[in-house]
């Protein structure tokens, strides 16, 4: 075998790649020629060092998520099946929180809508009548009296004692009990 | 996805390089993050070694696998993705490189980490600094045919076949590469005895240069007799 056929198979003996037959060779050679043995020393040499160099960068590694590959390729997220159960849940959810608020605004407005007024069927159809009024009788204008005077009058027992009320038909005499009710403004 | 629930995806993928390309072609994003995982730091040291910038390998990385997400739909590796990946990061390290002037921080400040960890004597550990400095400036000399098959077999690790498959040539060019590379890598490193290395010793070539040097070596007292 030559130097130079020799000194091209160093390599790949030094990169692990060669056979044994082709080691023995090769170290056969070198044996016997001392340029080439040096040349095999040397690339030894600088084998070594060039994989301690980078023996620091070999435990290097990079920080990076596949999210910026898909961001760079603007490629949405994958959601987890986890996650796309909540969101429907939580859509469920808000389904059935605005159907439960519309029933609800529903039922209240019927409850408190104002019922129809009444209409005396019987009475005349004249234009002078008005059919949405019903005008209350001798009795209702006495409740309505005593309703009224029962909100705005004092209570009888924060009343002086000593003023009796007047009589409807007396006009003499004081008159405290209807004022202090408020019904002679 | 949590850095444990990545480092769980990579370690139980079992899935050969083949199928996961074919379930990402499917659309399975999983596959592709689990390609991802597998070379991700591979073409990082890679970027970094021909770039000498962290934050472009990073880049690099990036747009590495989005090229492969592109190509997705013709890739058909028959073994293993890494050549074609390694052969994409190559280039895009190359297209990144420095433009001349340009100083950036150098490898070792990348690496900086890694020498603080490092459980050796302190002298230990400043020679093994002195010899990277020395040796990686002396791979920077190299030119880029020659650097490439030296990163790649020295830093990823690559055999002489891979290497043939990423750079695109025979094996047997590879061969030469590397054995051009080591030689010039030696000439450059004899410059530092200090470091243990010896240069290269001059041989005689023809018969006169074999003649004058016996006769060089031949002792004076012989002569005088």
């Amino acid at each position: 075998m030559t130097c130079g056929s020799t000194q091209e198979r160093m390599s790949s003996v030094l990169a692990g790649a060669a056979g044994r037959h082709e080691l023995l060779d090769v170290e056969a050679h070198v044996r016997r020629c001392a340029r080439c043995a040096d040349v095999y020393q040397g690339l030894i040499a600088t084998s070594v060092a060039v994989d301690r160099a980078y023996s620091a960068l070999r435990r290097a590694s990079a920080v990076i998520s596949p999210a910026r590959v898909r961001f760079a390729l603007r490629i949405p997220e994958p959601v987890p099946a986890s996650v796309r159960f909540s969101r429907i849940a939580a859509r469920v959810n808000e389904l059935a929180l605005a159907a439960a608020v519309t029933a609800f605004a529903f039922v209240g407005s019927a409850s408190v809508a104002p019922k129809p007024a009444l209409v005396d069927e019987f009475a005349p159809d004249t234009a002078n009548q008005t059919l949405t009024h019903v005008t209350a009788s001798a009795d209702d204008q006495y409740l309505l009296r005593w309703l009224r005077l029962g909100r705005y009058a004092t209570p009888t027992d924060m009343l002086d004692p000593a003023i009796t009320p007047k009589a409807e038909w007396d006009d003499s005499g004081p008159t405290v009990t209807h004022e202090r009710a408020g019904l002679l403004r | 996805m949590s850095g444990r629930a990545a480092k769980k995806n990579q370690d139980i993928d079992g899935r050969t390089d083949r199928e996961l390309v074919y379930a990402a072609r499917d659309g399975d994003m999983q596959a592709f993050d689990a390609l991802f995982y597998r070379y991700k730091d591979g073409i990082f040291r890679l970027g970094l070694a021909i770039t000498k910038d962290a934050s472009a390998s990073e880049e690099i990385v990036v747009d590495t696998f989005s090229r492969a997400h592109r190509a997705l739909a013709r890739l058909e590796p028959e073994g293993s993705l890494r050549p074609w990946l390694y052969r994409v990061a190559v280039n895009l390290s190359y297209n990144r490189r420095p433009r001349k002037g340009l100083v950036l921080s150098s490898l070792e400040d990348a690496t900086e980490e890694s020498f603080t960890t490092d459980e050796r004597s302190p002298s230990s550990l400043a020679e093994l600094a002195e010899l990277r400095r020395v040796v990686l400036a002396a791979v920077d000399t190299l030119g880029p045919k020659h650097k490439v098959v030296v990163v790649l077999h020295y830093l990823n690790g690559l055999n002489l076949a891979e290497i043939a498959q990423v750079v695109d040539c025979p094996v047997g060019t590879v061969k030469s590469r590397l054995h051009y590379g080591l030689r010039h890598l030696r000439a450059h490193l004899a410059a530092h005895p200090e470091l243990g290395f010896e240069p290269e010793r001059a041989f005689p070539t023809t018969r006169g240069q074999r003649m004058s040097l016996a006769a060089a070596e031949q002792p004076r007292g012989t002569d005088e007799e």
